[in-house]
């Protein structure tokens, strides 16, 4: 039993706390990149695209460019990703009904950690939007997984 | 800001559903035919553009976070749920029972007191 109970809290635990890295490197991203001179000379050679067109090109470009490379964002998504494949493989081995009360976990843990790790300020409604998620997957894990079952 | 929510869940959708049509009808339970159906799965177009989704879902989904509180946006995703129970529906024709819709019914209306509050 207790085997079981890390082989499901190890996938809930590295998604939630990868996606409280990936907020938190987020929330300390350097606002507005500025692209390299270079960059920006060749985006701005293109003819025919408007500055206003061309400048949200070029920042969607270094967005991309410094999610790619970060490597707190990269550590983040590798937990969001590891958590995802672990989850799955949990679920071919335990029924959803079994597993559902773990993936609330993952809701009350990321409101909660939000709020007092993340510094987020959290209305009630969130609360009990939350609750009312965790009802909703409560009857959607009472239903059978196949139709040949 | 609500767009890009959107944009999140219209591509997690769309990356469940190409994993999905991946191995629809292949089976994977029997020692006989496994290696072939492993086969039939890497060659499947959908494996490699559920792939490209999931990347894709994973620069969305940080994207919305520049602006967007967790406690506001990992919840509000829960309405992936209701969009994949429904593809399954009417791509897979997967069983809607009452269970399912009691529980979209639920999850939906934990996402509209979460739009309004």
């Amino acid at each position: 039993m207790k085997k079981i109970l890390i082989f499901i809290m190890i996938p809930v635990f590295l998604t939630t706390v990868g996606e409280f890295i990936l907020k938190f490197n987020i929330n300390h991203l350097d606002a507005s990149p500025k692209p390299h001179p270079h960059i920006q000379h060749v985006i701005d050679s293109i003819p025919f695209v408007s500055t206003p067109m061309s400048e949200k090109l070029t920042d969607a470009m270094m967005y991309l460019t410094t999610v790619a490379f970060h490597p707190g964002i990269v550590l983040a998504i590798a937990c969001i990703v590891i958590g995802g494949v672990l989850w799955v493989l949990a679920m071919s081995k335990f029924e959803l009904s079994f597993l559902y009360p773990f993936l609330s976990i993952n809701y009350l843990a990321i409101v909660i950690g939000s709020q007092f790790i993340l510094g987020e300020s959290v209305s009630i409604y969130r609360y009990v939007s939350i609750v009312l998620i965790i009802i909703g997957l409560f009857f959607i894990s009472k239903s059978p997984y196949s139709d040949s079952q | 800001m609500i767009f890009k929510l959107l944009l999140v869940i219209l591509v997690r959708t769309c990356t469940d559903i190409s994993f999905k049509m991946a191995v629809y009808r292949l089976h994977f339970d029997s020692v006989s035919t496994l290696a072939a159906n492993m086969k039939k799965m890497i060659a499947s177009p959908y494996l490699w553009l559920g792939g490209f989704f999931g990347i894709a879902n994973m620069l969305a989904w940080s994207f919305s976070l520049q602006e967007i509180d967790l406690s506001y946006a990992y919840p509000f995703l829960s309405i992936s749920y209701v969009t994949i129970i429904l593809s399954g529906k009417f791509l897979f024709h997967e069983n809607l029972d009452k269970n399912k819709m009691i529980g979209i019914g639920f999850i939906s209306l934990g996402a509209v007191i979460l739009f309004l509050g």
